[in-house]
């Protein structure tokens, strides 16, 4: 690669793996140099195909990396060698390997397989992908057979163990995890999710607890270890604010033969997260009408130590929707997430859940106001589906992946296609989209229903001024717009009815477009709530120019209590393409902490009643005033901000700001 | 006969056992003037006038508000499309309300159900009963948080139709108590005993209490109490006071009387449970 190319490489590569960058063309010039010059950069190979590319990269990888020990496993991430990126592709992100496979199989299985496929460069790079995980594995034991321990002796067995045996025992299980799932991040891809570690594990638990190898105790504090280990890069793995890592741990749920995962290992880690509420990696519980007692209070109890873990995902709405679009009813009892919430399959999945920009909604409100004459409230509400249908139909879904051999070789599908995983090889690629600011307008069409057309005090005109000129001069209309009874979140039939034809227009709108030849799915809860809004105008719910979003399905109202959320949320009909997460997000008093047992009973029943998804915070106003006042006195308090925590003190002002103002209102 | 209701609250946590859903009845009888709900001393028809909410109060001229009563117009105050105005209480038709109580039945597990708070419920007992009625046919269990302070036929039109008494007893010497308050209340309390109810008594520590508690004492040995209820009384509801547009005073407990009081309540043998928000 000539001189100048290479330059203009280091600088895209900077920019993507050096989050907080200095402006100034000099500290720039600087910021590329020390990046280039403090990191070891597996070098692109552009002349070959993309597979071969990337394998070659890996295989430069694997010789590169560091290789410690740290808290009693190998996790050989190494943080100062990264993988030069084509500037074309888009990571992969947010996809979940099914370890079960990684367990109970070996490199030499993967030979094998890799050795029946027909020749080509997509064959070869697997083949190097292999080398490469050999090389890893023989620097490993390389390093192991130096230090004179039993640890290190124990270790060596099991990276030994990796060429041509399944995983033996529970502490091998780990490892193995652990050695695989630092592969997929050091290849560069994002928001790799663990899975479900209480149905993998568990065989090699039982087993150890009967025979008395291994104690509950001992097995949590491996399990806190692993803990650990994952959440030792969090800044480095954080795609966006420090904590969103995509690091989530499954737990609950039914196995393949429709019985649900309960077990030690559920709990232990609801335990583990009570006992150090930490902020990545997360938990997911999947609930279903099986899920016991123990297992609730434990999940509760972990939420309400402050670490938003678990978020609640309630299997029984969502695996009959996922059978509805399309996956298959023999899949869906592995049901797992994209980073956050955004339902797919494990070990099957690619579904890039949130690859596309997410669709701020609130325009297409803004263009029939400005557009249209709406002579009458129907006339409105066609005119506003219209231009929700305008809007998603020229929604830019262009994106190209990057291909990857490595997910290839762990992914169902992709060697019996013979393609790889982002390019057809995944049994699924349902692509995602994601909507932000719905709360907004409903309450924005509420509005206009009432004040406009049922009993006029406004005129469409002053709307028009309200929306250009950000309710200047305007004080009036914008109290008038945020005080209304009837607001999103209300279960009265005006507001619910408002709600769900509104998904359904969008999710109308969203079944007539394709990602690669497949149908692609929506959701309305959004991580954009405040960075999208930013870009956003005025809008006729009292919101002005770049103000944030309404978070997720959750009120912008004190009128509206966690109760009638809950029954609101499950009165919405997520039919069809609605199904890429629908969270209820909601903030908890910690008055309500004190009484954990009761807020499990509540929490379950509101399952039964039909919500999907739920997450909750339990924090004061107070507490969080205090703590953006004086962080140093509060190292340690940990916040759900979307699908992720995060140290509250590791937050942008804004968003420390956005849970202030949404603690108040729920507090009211 | 309707119902005169303030509020009904969904998923309520410290209302009795389980979880429920509590519904307040207009009128009482006393003053409390710590009282956190003043909207529910009156039984007569009230309105929150919420003039931070008020265009012109705040010096905003807007079209919407051209026609206000307040400036000579024609539009009532409670039909201000800011919520200016805003009656404090619905009336409810038996059938109507059990309706909304039994929304969240599937919560009214283990000893969750229906808290009828107040104002003193027992002030509309007459409309009550026929509630009462139809909640222990459903099988739900009811709790009532009153004072005992109503008329005696009230107190036995309803008292086989309730599962738990959580007792609010008038203690603070700033009370203002109908003559014959103490007798009245043991009176009661036995009666409720006999009947073997489930009870739970309460009391509100205000921060002169420190200054009489062994009388507080005394008083909870004479009614045979064993085990308390200690809320350490707040001024939250000021912001209610002043849309009501009636005087109040902030009677918050401070912390080391609240501890005081219950340190030496607890010593006294007496079993002391502390809430404060």
């Amino acid at each position: 690669m000539n001189i100048i190319k290479q330059l203009a490489q280091y600088k895209y590569d900077y920019a993507v793996y050096v989050k907080d960058r200095p402006d100034g063309i000099f500290a720039k010039i600087f910021g590329i140099v020390r990046f280039a010059s403090s990191h070891k950069i597996a070098k692109r190979h552009p002349s070959l195909s993309s597979d071969l590319e990337y394998a070659y990269q890996f295989k430069d990888i694997a010789k590169l990396v560091n290789i410690h020990i740290q808290d009693d496993y190998v996790y050989p991430l190494d943080e100062s060698v990264v993988r030069s990126m084509n500037k074309k592709f888009r990571r992969i992100a947010s996809v979940t390997v099914d370890y079960s496979t990684i367990l109970n199989s070996s490199i030499k299985d993967k030979r094998n397989q890799v050795e029946s496929m027909p020749n080509g460069d997509f064959k070869t790079s697997l083949s190097i992908c292999l080398d490469a995980i050999e090389c890893y594995i023989e620097r490993i034991c390389s390093y192991l057979k130096k230090s004179n321990n039993i640890r290190s002796k124990q270790l060596l067995d099991y990276f030994t163990n990796m060429y041509d045996k399944p995983a033996q025992t529970f502490d091998e299980a780990i490892q193995r995890i652990l050695f695989y799932n630092a592969l997929f991040w050091q290849c560069s891809h994002m928001q790799n999710g663990i899975g479900r570690l209480d149905l993998i594990l568990a065989p090699y638990y039982n087993n150890e607890i009967a025979t008395g190898i291994l104690t509950r105790n001992k097995a949590k504090a491996m399990l806190w270890n692993v803990v650990q280990i994952l959440g030792s890069n969090t800044a480095y793995k954080s795609a966006g604010p420090i904590g969103d890592t995509g690091q989530v741990i499954i737990l609950g749920g039914v196995d393949r033969e429709g019985k649900t995962v309960d077990n030690d290992i559920t709990q232990i880690f609801c335990e583990i997260f009570e006992e150090h509420p930490v902020p990545d990696p997360k938990l997911i519980l999947r609930v279903n009408k099986q899920t016991s007692d123990i297992v609730w209070q434990k999940a509760i109890a972990s939420i309400i130590k402050g670490s938003g873990s678990p978020l609640i995902m309630n299997e029984e709405v969502i695996i009959p929707k996922l059978i509805d679009f399309g996956y298959d009813k023999d899949d869906v009892w592995n049901v797992g997430t994209s980073a956050c919430w955004e339902p797919l399959i494990i070990g099957k999945s690619l579904d890039q859940n949130n690859c596309i920009p997410n669709i701020p909604i609130i325009e297409s409100l803004r263009k029939t106001i400005l557009g249209y004459k709406n002579k009458t409230y129907s006339e409105f509400i066609s005119n506003l589906d219209n231009e929700i249908n305008c809007q998603i139909s020229g929604w830019n879904l262009n994106v190209c992946f990057d291909y990857s051999p490595l997910l290839s070789l762990y992914f169902d599908d992709c060697i019996e296609k013979n393609k790889d995983f982002t390019k057809g090889g995944a049994t699924y690629n349902y692509h995602g989209l994601l909507v932000t600011g719905m709360p907004n307008l409903v309450n924005a069409v509420l509005n206009v229903k009432q004040y406009v057309f049922d009993t006029p005090i406004v005129t469409l005109d002053e709307c028009k001024a309200v929306i250009t000129e950000n309710y200047q001069s305007r004080e009036d209309l914008l109290q008038l717009f945020k005080n209304n009874k009837l607001r999103y979140g209300s279960t009265e039939k005006v507001v619910v009815d408002l709600t769900n034809h509104l998904m359904t227009t969008v999710g109308n709108a969203v079944e007539k477009r394709e990602m690669f030849g497949k149908k692609i799915k929506v959701g309305f809860s959004s991580p954009g709530y405040i960075n999208i809004a930013k870009k956003c105008g005025a809008s006729l719910d009292g919101r002005k120019d770049g103000e944030p979003f309404g978070v997720h399905i959750s009120p912008i109202s004190s009128d509206i209590d966690i109760a009638e959320i809950l029954d609101f949320a499950s009165m919405l009909k997520y039919d069809g393409c609605c199904i890429n997460g629908n969270v209820v997000d909601f903030i908890i008093p910690s008055s309500y902490a004190k009484q954990p047992n009761k807020l499990a009973s509540y929490v379950r029943n509101a399952c039964d009643k039909g919500l999907y998804e739920l997450q909750l915070n339990v924090l004061d106003k107070k507490t969080l005033i205090d703590a953006k006042a004086h962080p140093e006195k509060y190292p340690n308090l940990v916040v759900r901000v979307w699908g992720f925590s995060a140290y509250f003190n590791d937050l942008p002002e804004e968003y420390k700001d956005n849970l202030i103002a949404r603690a108040e209102i729920y507090e009211a | 006969m309707k119902l005169r209701v303030t509020s009904i609250q969904r998923g309520c946590v410290y209302d009795g056992p389980g979880i429920r859903t509590t519904f307040f009845l207009k009128g009482c009888a006393l003053h409390c003037p710590w009282c956190c709900n003043p909207e529910t001393i009156s039984i007569n028809e009230e309105f929150f006038i919420d003039d931070s909410r008020c265009l012109l109060m705040q010096g905003i001229n807007s079209p919407i508000c051209s026609n206000c009563k307040r400036i000579g117009g024609i539009n009532e105050i409670s039909k201000c499309p800011l919520n200016v105005c805003e009656n404090v209480s619905n009336d409810y038709g038996v059938n109507e309300l059990l309706n909304i109580l039994l929304k969240d039945r599937a919560q009214f597990v283990d000893g969750g159900g229906i808290t009828i708070s107040g104002g003193e419920p027992l002030l509309q007992a007459q409309a009550l009963l026929p509630l009462l009625k139809m909640l222990k046919k459903e099988n739900i269990h009811v709790a009532i948080e009153t004072t005992l302070v109503a008329p005696y036929d009230n107190f036995i039109r309803l008292k086989d139709y309730i599962d738990l008494f959580i007792v609010d007893l008038k203690l603070q010497k700033e009370s203002v108590l109908p003559p014959g308050y103490f007798e009245e209340i043991k009176e009661r309390l036995e009666i409720i005993r006999n009947n073997g109810v489930d009870t739970l008594y309460r009391l509100v520590v205000v921060s002169s209490m420190v200054n009489y508690v062994d009388e507080v004492i005394s008083s909870l040995k004479s009614l045979k109490i064993d085990s308390i209820q200690l809320l350490k009384c707040h001024y939250l509801g000021g912001a209610k006071y002043r849309k009501l547009k009636i005087g109040s005073e902030d009677f918050t407990c401070d912390s080391q009387s609240f501890a005081e009081v219950s340190a030496k309540i607890s010593r006294s043998n007496i079993e002391v449970t502390k809430y404060s928000i």
